[in-house]
């Protein structure tokens, strides 16, 4: 009996692709976790988030990083309420410096901390809200003596 | 024995039922980052506070991750919404080399 091909309706790359959804159902999670874990300021300028509702006192000039600090007031749009804040310092070794979770998401939150900035550079507040959106905005800061990530 | 770490826990503000007060909390906790190096050459090992809880009268109403970014000492601030029968604020954090601690406030309502 001759070999006849098979029809080219379904493509061979169509095929593929449809063998490899359940891994692809995976990766876009790993991807967005390697992402919260080290983002980076271009990054960040991408996700062109909306600074309303997000209100920072941030110094323009510090002497040390060491200890530089930052208070936030958040609101929320009308209907909407805050379930998360992150904040970021994308020129950081870890670029997360910290993340609140309302187990109670609010309608308006006010924060305050310390950061540690291991160089001049712009520090982001970004609150996710109960429909899942972000918001967010950043405050640069120059420092003249960077806190002590190494040994300098 | 391990050394006790020192935190403190306060309010500002009217602690009046359903007013919302200030609670300021500090803890004194080196936050080493883990980059840095002693003056023998020996890498500092990392030890972060990585898990803060704060409940009040019980239910958690806030949970933090700290990381490598947040200064020694570590300080923060944050809103509590008064109880119509007051209730005690407690902050409970735990760190890299498996420390923990905790601190307790009265929310003692004024008359």
């Amino acid at each position: 009996m001759p070999y006849t091909a098979m029809p080219s309706s379904i493509p061979r790359r169509a095929c593929l692709l449809l063998a490899a959804l359940p891994l692809l159902g995976t990766a876009p999670a790993a991807t967005a976790q390697a992402f919260i874990d080290h983002v980076t300021q271009s990054a960040l300028e991408a996700m062109k988030l909306q600074p309303e509702g997000v209100v920072m006192d941030f110094p323009r000039l510090a002497d040390t990083g060491s200890a530089v600090p930052l208070q936030a007031k958040l609101d929320a749009p009308a209907g909407l309420k805050i379930s998360l804040i992150e904040v970021f310092l994308p020129e950081n070794p870890n670029t997360r410096a910290l993340k609140l979770r309302l187990p109670e998401p609010q309608a308006t939150y006010t924060f305050s901390t310390r950061l540690r900035l291991a160089a001049t550079q712009d520090a982001w507040v970004v609150m996710t809200l109960t429909d899942g959106s972000k918001r967010g905005a950043s405050a640069p800061t120059i420092i003249t003596s960077s806190a002590c990530f190494d040994a300098s | 024995m391990a050394t006790q770490i020192p935190s403190r826990l306060t309010f500002v503000g009217a602690i009046r039922p359903g007013n919302t007060v200030e609670a300021r909390w500090i803890v004194g906790h080196p936050m080493e980052t883990g980059f840095r190096v002693d003056d023998s050459g020996v890498p500092v090992r990392r030890n972060v506070i990585t898990l803060i809880r704060v409940t009040l009268g019980g239910k958690l109403i806030l949970e933090m991750e700290p990381g490598t970014g947040i200064s020694s000492n570590p300080f923060v601030s944050f809103p509590v919404t008064v109880p119509a029968d007051g209730g005690t604020v407690s902050v409970d954090w735990l760190d890299d080399a498996g420390a923990r601690g905790s601190v307790q406030q009265l929310l003692l309502l004024e008359k």
